[in-house]
């Protein structure tokens, strides 16, 4: 009896702890598991159906500007406001490239130096920025970043002293256009977004288009920590990217709710991926790709895979490939087509 | 104790001793019996004789071989160093955690992760040399003609706090960048090689070997300050000793494994209701369920999802946790 009490306990706290861990997201997102979507993803992929010919869903009046933004709100931007703070630097890159103006930011990140925003008043750093200097700057609008738990629980207190907030996400290439997209109707600039995102996405296209479908090529996007062997599914950006290029991602044999996951070396082994693809958040990309290649010659197992013996072991560079590329996507395509199909891309050059 | 009482005691703890041996090398065949990719015993037997240049021999040798082994020794050393403190401070909640261990090593490798990560190599040894210094600060702040037990744990609990605070403090200033640190924290092996089983091996011996030669010091110390010095036991230089050689077998452990927080609390405890206080037989047994628990956890840690992995802490916290609560009802000792 105490025996059968004991594997019960056992059992519902193991069961527990699978499904916790099994099918946790990145935590603070509070996404749900696998193969389920929330409203606003469902949204999202209706929103992406339909791009071409409502705009991202985004209703684009004289005076505002309606859409529905990461959190689920349907919000009504009035156009042009004066008092702007933008509270992530990948955001902020996209809205100066908007023309938009910004009274306040987070502290500036050295990858990514927007110049005209370089003298304004920084309202702390993107995981703790600073209510009290936000409010003291007096905004008509903030734009958050829904990845950011202080970003997020800062919104409804913004919005009780009447300043209106956009919360977005800007994780892939499609966040991007509907950010852009959002971005020059409220700043009425929609000479940029012509001339800009169509640019943009033509030439992204253009490269996709170019990719063999016929190479059937493997890879595996791993996140260079000394620790663990974490990889990044389709889901991710890079893994996005990859996709598009017509190459498979060995990890999304698996389905696991977040887009990076702790893989099984045995499994890469097993499945000798014809690329490695590394993120590294070093900043000197030349000697931090020296020592991650090293070290992946000293292990035996890393060795002996082909990726690493046929010198196909990338190490990408942070700026376009683990911060968000922004307009830069078509470079980053561009590199790791380059690097995938030489053949194809190299000789056009 | 009559001659046969004390026959009888050295045969029934020799008994646990030798059960805990087979349970660590039940541990270590079943860990490399078992992975992402199934390959049957044969095909072990197999690769590991003759087929030098396959895929299953790079798997066997050079993926759960050292594994293995890390898991291994990491268990061993994170066992042993909490079954020391437990019995050096006489506090049944001493771990590895409250000589500043964890704190230390986890700022130390925060620090090099999220701010050098161009030098993220020297993460270990960032980790090794955290945990000593934290522990050598602890000893410092808490020596006052001697250092009282309840001194160095309050001492300790405040350090930790402290360097608490500074982890928290890198976490919030540089949230883009705890992703890729989050593998370190909740401690797990999936990256391990023959480097780490060199890293962590001298360590590991050394450790032991000193503690099975003093392991009847440790009974002294058990006695009480006054009654151990009465013996003619150097109570301080020994205390220190003992704190040194712990916070050695966990630095090592967790710039190897990360932080890895329950085996260094719980194991010596079920250890000791098995075969009791006497650290002459505790030890040499914590040596073994430290070893067996790491390895079978994380033989679990990569199989139930693979080919995805779960760190290891999670299975033994969710396992360890509820067979601790259930031999703590059933044994009187506690």
């Amino acid at each position: 009896m105490k025996k059968s009490i004991f594997l019960k306990i056992v059992l519902t706290v193991v069961t527990a702890a699978v499904i916790f861990t099994g099918c946790s997201k990145d935590s603070s997102k509070n996404e749900p598991p696998a193969g389920e979507n929330t409203p606003e993803e469902a949204v999202k992929q209706e929103d992406n159906k339909k791009d071409e010919s409502s705009d991202y869903g985004i209703v684009i009046n004289e005076e505002d500007v309606v859409f529905t933004d990461s959190s689920g709100e349907e919000i009504s931007i009035a156009k042009n406001p004066q008092r702007v703070i933008v509270l992530q630097n990948s955001l902020l890159e996209i809205w100066d490239q908007a023309g938009g103006q910004v009274v306040g930011r987070v502290e500036e990140s050295e990858d990514k130096i927007i110049e005209n925003a370089t003298s304004t008043e920084v309202v702390g750093s993107m995981g703790a920025p600073s209510l009290e200097k936000i409010l003291s700057l007096e905004p008509d609008l903030v734009i958050i970043s829904g990845s950011y738990t202080a970003q997020r629980e800062m919104a409804p207190t913004l919005k009780q002293n009447n300043i209106q907030v956009i919360n977005l996400d800007n994780d892939l290439l499609e966040d991007y256009y509907k950010t852009v997209r959002l971005f020059t109707a409220i700043t009425g600039r929609e000479d940029l977004y012509e001339n800009h995102v169509n640019d943009i996405q033509k030439k992204v296209d253009e490269i996709v288009a170019k990719a063999p479908a016929d190479k059937n090529y493997k890879a595996v996007i791993i996140f260079a920590t000394a620790k663990n062997t974490t990889v990044r599914d389709s889901g991710s950006m890079v893994g996005e990217m990859l996709k598009d290029l017509n190459v498979a991602n060995i990890s999304d044999s698996v389905e696991a709710g977040a887009d990076t996951k702790t893989f099984s070396l045995e499994k890469i082994l097993q499945e000798d991926p014809d690329f490695i693809f590394v993120q590294t958040m070093g900043s000197d990309l030349e000697k931090i790709t020296e020592r991650l290649k090293s070290d992946a010659l000293d292990n035996p197992a890393w060795a002996s895979l082909t990726a690493v013996k046929e010198d196909r072991y990338i190490v990408l560079s942070k700026d376009l490939y683990l911060y968000k590329p922004n307009d830069k996507y078509p470079e980053a395509y561009e590199g790791l087509a380059k690097i995938i199909y030489p053949e194809v891309f190299t000789e056009q050059q | 104790m009559a001659d046969g009482n004390k026959k009888k005691y050295k045969i029934k703890k020799s008994a646990i001793l030798i059960a805990c041996i087979c349970l660590s090398v039940a541990g270590f065949f079943i860990s490399i019996g078992n992975g992402a990719v199934k390959i049957s015993p044969m095909e072990i037997i197999n690769t590991v004789l003759l087929d030098e240049k396959t895929v299953n021999y790079q798997i066997i040798w050079n993926v759960r071989l050292p594994r293995t082994i890390t898991a291994s020794l990491a268990g061993t050393c994170l066992a042993l160093s909490g079954c020391i403190l437990q019995g050096v401070m006489g506090n049944p909640l001493a771990s590895p955690n409250i000589i500043g261990v964890s704190s230390g090593a986890g700022l130390m490798t925060l620090a090099v992760l999220i701010i050098f990560p161009d030098y993220y190599y020297l993460a270990p040894l960032g980790a090794f040399a955290g945990a000593l210094f934290a522990t050598l600060f602890i000893y410092f702040l808490a020596w006052k003609e001697g250092a009282a037990t309840t001194r160095l744990i309050l001492a300790g609990v405040a350090v930790s706090s402290l360097l608490g605070a500074g982890n928290n403090a890198i976490m919030t200033f540089y949230p883009d960048k705890v992703s890729g640190v989050i593998g370190f924290m909740v401690g797990g092996l999936s990256s391990t090689n023959w480097k780490h089983v060199d890293m962590i091996f001298r360590y590991a011996v050394i450790g032991i070997i000193l503690l099975l030669f003093i392991a009847n010091k440790l009974n002294i110390l058990m006695l009480g300050d006054e009654v151990a010095t009465g013996l003619g036991l150097n109570v301080e230089a020994t205390r220190f000793f003992f704190i040194i050689i712990s916070s050695l077998l966990a630095g090592a452990a967790v710039s190897v494994v990360g932080l890895l927080g329950f085996v260094g609390l719980i194991v010596p405890h079920i250890t000791r209701l098995f075969i009791g206080s006497d650290y002459r037989y505790l030890i040499p047994a914590t040596i073994f369920t430290g070893s067996a628990v790491v390895v079978i956890c994380d033989t679990l840690a990569r199989v139930m999802f693979a080919p995805l992995e779960i760190p290891v802490g999670i299975i033994m916290s969710a396992l360890g946790a509820p067979f601790f609560l259930y031999l703590l009802r059933r044994k009187k000792e506690y």
